[in-house]
């Protein structure tokens, strides 16, 4: 299920279900135009192919806008680093007498960088002046490592059908195996709430895609009224199907619900929420 | 004149000097080894307290560099970057004998929470990170991150998940998964969440979501659809007994009803 408010990378479902508390945890200035603010600069980083092994050249994809004249490219710092798995991309301006527009404009460019030895590295994206804009993950593994290529504990929704989502707990801990427990909140034929889990998960394709079993649940609730639910021990446990994560980044991916068969029956692309 | 005393500077002054503290100095490979270290003093305090950040490198004698804090101000909401340059060391060429050499710059934030510290060189290099916690004394801010799931063992089969911004803007946004008397799985959000009690209370809003009428594809009952409706159904309170176990309870609009679960968090 999507977040509640707060922050500017605010996912809309707070937005729908509580426009009161919406105003009050946004800036004061967003509220006033005379005292604007302007939003922070946060990049979107995307690494193709997201997973590969040593030696594929990786396009570092970093998007945006940008006040005046927008980024011409893109560099990866190797020189000087103390860390051996960050690495600071620095994004390179146009160096121009000509004046730069006032309004911010989107940007798109783009580093490439070809790791030459397996594991995480970190990616921080910064402006030639140091302003943090973003970071990411870049995953270099041998094709058999099925490890889940990113943490996915925490909200996601897919904007398209805001009010529905998924929480995904995930134990990435290797020696527990990756384990993840999954919830999804969707609404049945009569618009009521409805929630299926997902368990018995497995990791594939370089751990970019998870598996596991969605499970109805049933039990009898003797709720007090006006409640009309409340927590009940489990009667009943039904399999529903299958679920497909199929994660397109650290903050976006692909959900898939797959009937007995293996057919999809629904999908919802869903980016990560934060709060 | 000027230039035969710097020349001489550069032949006699610095190489003595590079071999005084040659016993000090340590190899570039040793130094690329390691993170700065970066303290903060006072390691913890409240906001408007300012704040010493000192980064702790290895630096070529001779363009010892000095700390700044860039980026803009809305983006030191959530991570301050601070420079070293060296730019300024323009006395003595740069050597490549590496000292020790701290370096320092103040800052005081204006709000609780964690920010993320990134320490760069003006070159792009990074160099190390830490974590600036701002927490007045008297803070409400929570003790524990909620992130996770929590089950009452007595209703096991029901349960609750959390997402818990505790660093940051210290927002909850939670699920709570239960059934109705038809044996129907339903669940409710929790948010609006304010803790008080010494960050050991929170109290929040339960919402009730609705959708329109939808078709879905059998052998699924449920599908994700855009919400249509949200009422309160009542207010929750949470109160934490430790970070692994918590007592929650809703009561109804009208206060005529309550529930109640005693949760552990699922560890798995």
């Amino acid at each position: 299920m999507k977040p509640n408010a707060s922050g500017r990378r605010f996912s809309g479902v707070a937005a729908l279900l509580l426009l009161a508390s919406l105003a009050a945890c946004r800036p004061a200035a967003a509220q006033s135009p005379t005292n604007l603010v302007l939003a922070e600069r946060v990049a979107q980083v995307t690494i193709t192919p997201q997973v590969a092994d040593v030696g594929v050249p990786r396009t570092i994809q970093i998007a945006g806008v940008w006040p005046g004249c927008s980024p011409v490219g893109a560099r990866v710092i190797e020189s000087g680093r103390l860390s051996p798995t960050t690495r600071v991309v620095q994004m390179i301006l146009p160096q121009t007498l000509m004046p730069c527009p006032a309004a911010f404009l989107p940007y798109t460019t783009s580093a490439t960088f070809t790791p030459t030895s397996r594991g995480i590295d970190r990616l921080l994206i910064h402006n030639v002046d140091g302003e943090y804009l973003g970071e990411s993950l870049l995953d270099t593994r041998a094709p058999d490592d099925r490890r889940s290529a990113y943490n996915i504990t925490g909200m996601w929704y897919d904007p398209a059908s805001n009010g529905s989502g998924l929480t995904f707990v995930h134990s990435r801990n290797a020696a527990r195996d990756n384990t993840v427990f999954g919830t999804w909140y969707v609404y049945d034929s009569t618009g009521l709430p409805r929630w299926y889990t997902i368990q018995d998960t497995e990791w594939k394709e370089q751990g970019t895609v998870l598996e596991g079993t969605m499970y109805e649940t049933r039990a009898f609730g003797n709720c007090p009224i006006p409640f009309i639910a409340c927590p009940t021990a489990i009667g009943l446990a039904i399999t529903a199907g299958r679920a497909r994560v199929t994660l397109t980044g650290t903050a976006s991916a692909r959900v898939e619900a797959l009937s007995p068969t293996g057919a999809v029956v629904f999908t919802s692309n869903v980016i990560r929420a934060e709060i | 004149m000027a230039t035969t005393y710097f020349s001489m500077a550069r032949r006699l002054v610095l190489p003595l000097l590079a071999a005084l503290l040659s016993a000090i100095a340590v190899p570039h490979a040793f130094a690329q080894a390691l993170l700065a270290p970066i303290e903060i003093t006072p390691a913890s305090a409240g906001p408007g307290v300012a704040r010493q950040i000192s980064v702790r490198v290895h630096w070529p004698i001779g363009c010892l560099p000095t700390a700044t804090i860039v980026g803009s101000e809305i983006a030191r909401k959530r991570t301050l970057t601070v420079y070293l340059d060296d730019r300024q060391g323009n006395v003595f060429n740069c050597s490549d004998l590496l000292i020790p050499h701290t370096s320092t710059v103040t800052y005081t934030p204006d709000a609780e929470g964690d920010l993320r510290v990134l320490v760069l060189t003006n070159r792009g290099a990074f160099v190390g990170e830490a974590t600036l916690s701002t927490r007045a004394a008297n803070s409400n801010r929570s003790q524990f991150d909620l992130t996770g799931m929590w089950f009452d063992p007595a209703t096991n089969g029901s349960g609750l998940t959390f997402v818990h911004g505790a660093t940051r803007n210290d927002q909850v946004f939670g699920t709570w998964y239960v059934y109705d008397a038809q044996g129907m799985p339903r669940w409710y959000t929790i948010q609006n969440v304010v803790w008080s009690g010494g960050g050991l209370q929170a109290q929040g809003t339960l919402f009730e979501t609705r959708a329109n009428s939808i078709v879905c594809v059998p052998p699924y009952t449920g599908c994700p659809v855009a919400l249509a409706f949200a009422g309160s159904a009542g207010v929750v309170s949470i109160l934490m007994q430790g970070p692994n176990s918590a007592r929650i309870t809703a009561v109804s609009s009208n206060g005529g009803a309550t529930m109640t679960s005693n949760l552990i968090r699922s560890i798995f």
